[in-house]
């Protein structure tokens, strides 16, 4: 009888050894899993920086393919003057312009949003801010944007005086109320500016802060008031 | 009364056993998932790439179509009012756009990720933002800076520096740690204003 | 972790730049790339005329 108990307790022994064994490797499988989902996470990341890259390419190829294209016309107008023996004044003049209104130094117009930013008792806008802003509206793909009526050109710097005043443009002093204008697609900076908590309005009214975005179709950017001058730079082939 | 006792037990073990097993097929389903993904993702990458591939085509047939308009503009304008004023105001507006390929004195930022060590509360202050970059941007055109550009990327009107999950993106295109950001100006102007507000900034 | 609005400003961003390796470099000849692509003006019109 005692012989038998032991007999029985062995083979229980076994079945629960066997039992554990199982569970152990499973659980480790178990682990290995987890740690293979975990990747899938940055995986998933990566496909949406994929798409991102994908859609940048794409319109960054269309820009340029438009610009080469209007080169080429640009190109066979003046060897048209030159076979007719005409004056190219009238090409040279467009060409001149056009760079121009590209540097910001020409008053412009088009569609695109008018932003009123206004300080309130418990918060006031800062030179960050506004450098936020204007960073989400180019990435909205702004064309022209003034604050205030000082345009922002390439390497438009705003600081901070104190606490009521922004400089910009070396020498323009702004405070609150800021009116920003801006020109480009109207829908797609109204969206960008729109985005649900990580968009610039929701991250203003966190705050605090007053903020109206306003759509046109027809915003008036005046020129940027100086030069814009190279010192210290030259082109080189 | 045993025999109870040792169903007992096995039942809880199997119950375990079981669940251990559906976590297990559970899994099974993401890792499956996880196949799908990459397959999906080698063909974004595969589209990437073509996209890239036709943008810099783009590139190198507007580079010489520049280079091409310069040329014809100097030759067909000989005789119009002005022309040699003109053109060499539009080369001049280009190389200010950013446009050009161009050379000076300045001075050269290299900012790269922290390394870690007990005294840093927060990760985070380790790595490079793309708010770090703007506000060095920012800085430098305060200090009179000509030309910027990062890790290869000028720093035009269009340009836009965000980030896109971990990575920082300049013109649309990654940049990441160290990075290199080169500027044309003059050089006393740019490093005294990199000292007021970066104390610790060294300079050499 | 990215894209937060730092209203704290300066301060935080000088804590931050602390961690970071920065050094500055004076050179006598830097060059510098040209943008690679088109500037656009498809919604902005001159209107100087």
């Amino acid at each position: 009888m005692k012989v038998k108990v032991d007999k029985q307790k062995m083979q229980m022994a076994i079945i629960i050894g066997i039992i554990t064994l199982l569970l152990v490797s499973s659980m480790f499988i178990q682990f290995k899993a987890v740690d293979k989902s975990q990747e899938s996470n940055i995986e998933s990341l990566r496909s949406d920086e994929l798409t991102t890259q994908i859609a940048t390419y794409k319109s960054r190829y269309e820009e340029t393919m438009e610009q080469y294209e209007e080169n080429q016309n640009t190109i066979s107008e003046y060897k048209s003057t030159m076979d007719e023996n005409k004056e190219s004044t009238n090409l040279l003049d467009k060409e001149l312009n056009d760079t121009e209104t590209l540097l910001g130094l020409t008053d412009v117009q088009g569609e695109g949003l008018i932003i009123t930013l206004k300080d309130t008792n418990e918060a006031t806008y800062t030179a960050s801010d506004l450098l936020t802003l204007i960073n989400e509206l180019k990435y909205a793909g702004a064309e022209a944007i003034s604050i205030n009526d000082n345009r922002v050109v390439n390497l438009t710097e705003i600081t901070a005086i104190n606490n009521s005043f922004i400089m910009m443009n070396s020498d323009s002093r702004i405070s609150s109320p800021y009116t920003v204008k801006v020109i480009g697609d109207k829908s797609y900076l109204m969206s960008t500016l729109n985005l649900k908590n990580s968009g610039f309005v929701d991250l203003m009214r966190v705050n605090n802060l007053e903020i109206t975005v306003e759509e046109s179709k027809n915003v008036v950017i005046n020129k940027y008031s100086k030069e814009i001058t190279a010192k210290k730079m030259k082109e080189v082939e | 009364m045993k025999d109870k006792k040792i169903g007992i037990s096995l039942g809880i073990v199997c119950f375990i056993l079981a669940l251990a097993l559906t976590l297990q097929i559970r899994t099974m389903t993401i890792e499956n998932s996880i196949v799908s993904q990459t397959f999906a993702n080698d063909e974004l990458k595969d589209n990437l790439l073509q996209w890239k591939e036709k943008y810099e085509k783009a590139v190198e047939q507007l580079d010489s179509s520049n280079k091409e308009l310069d040329v014809i503009r100097k030759s067909a304008s000989t005789n119009a009012s002005n022309a040699e004023q003109k053109t060499a105001k539009i080369k001049e507006n280009n190389m200010l756009l950013g446009l050009t390929n161009v050379e000076g004195e300045g001075v050269v930022v290299e900012l790269a990720d922290g390394k870690s060590s007990s005294l840093v509360l927060d990760a985070s202050n380790l790595l490079i933002h793309d708010g770090n970059l703007r506000e060095i941007v920012n800085e430098l055109s305060n200090a009179g800076a000509e030309a910027i550009e990062i890790n290869g990327q000028r720093i035009v009107n269009s340009t836009y520096i965000t980030c896109a999950g971990n990575v920082i993106l300049v013109n649309g295109e990654k940049i990441s740690s160290p990075c290199t950001i080169k500027a044309i100006g003059q050089q006393e102007r740019i490093v005294r204003s990199s000292r007021k507000s970066r104390r610790n900034i060294t300079s050499t | 972790m990215c894209g937060a609005v730092e209203r704290a400003g300066g301060i935080l961003h000088q804590l931050k730049l602390n961690d970071l390796s920065v050094t500055v470099k004076k050179e006598s000849n830097i060059k510098i790339n040209k943008f690679n692509g088109a500037l656009t003006k498809k919604y902005m019109k001159d209107i100087r005329n």
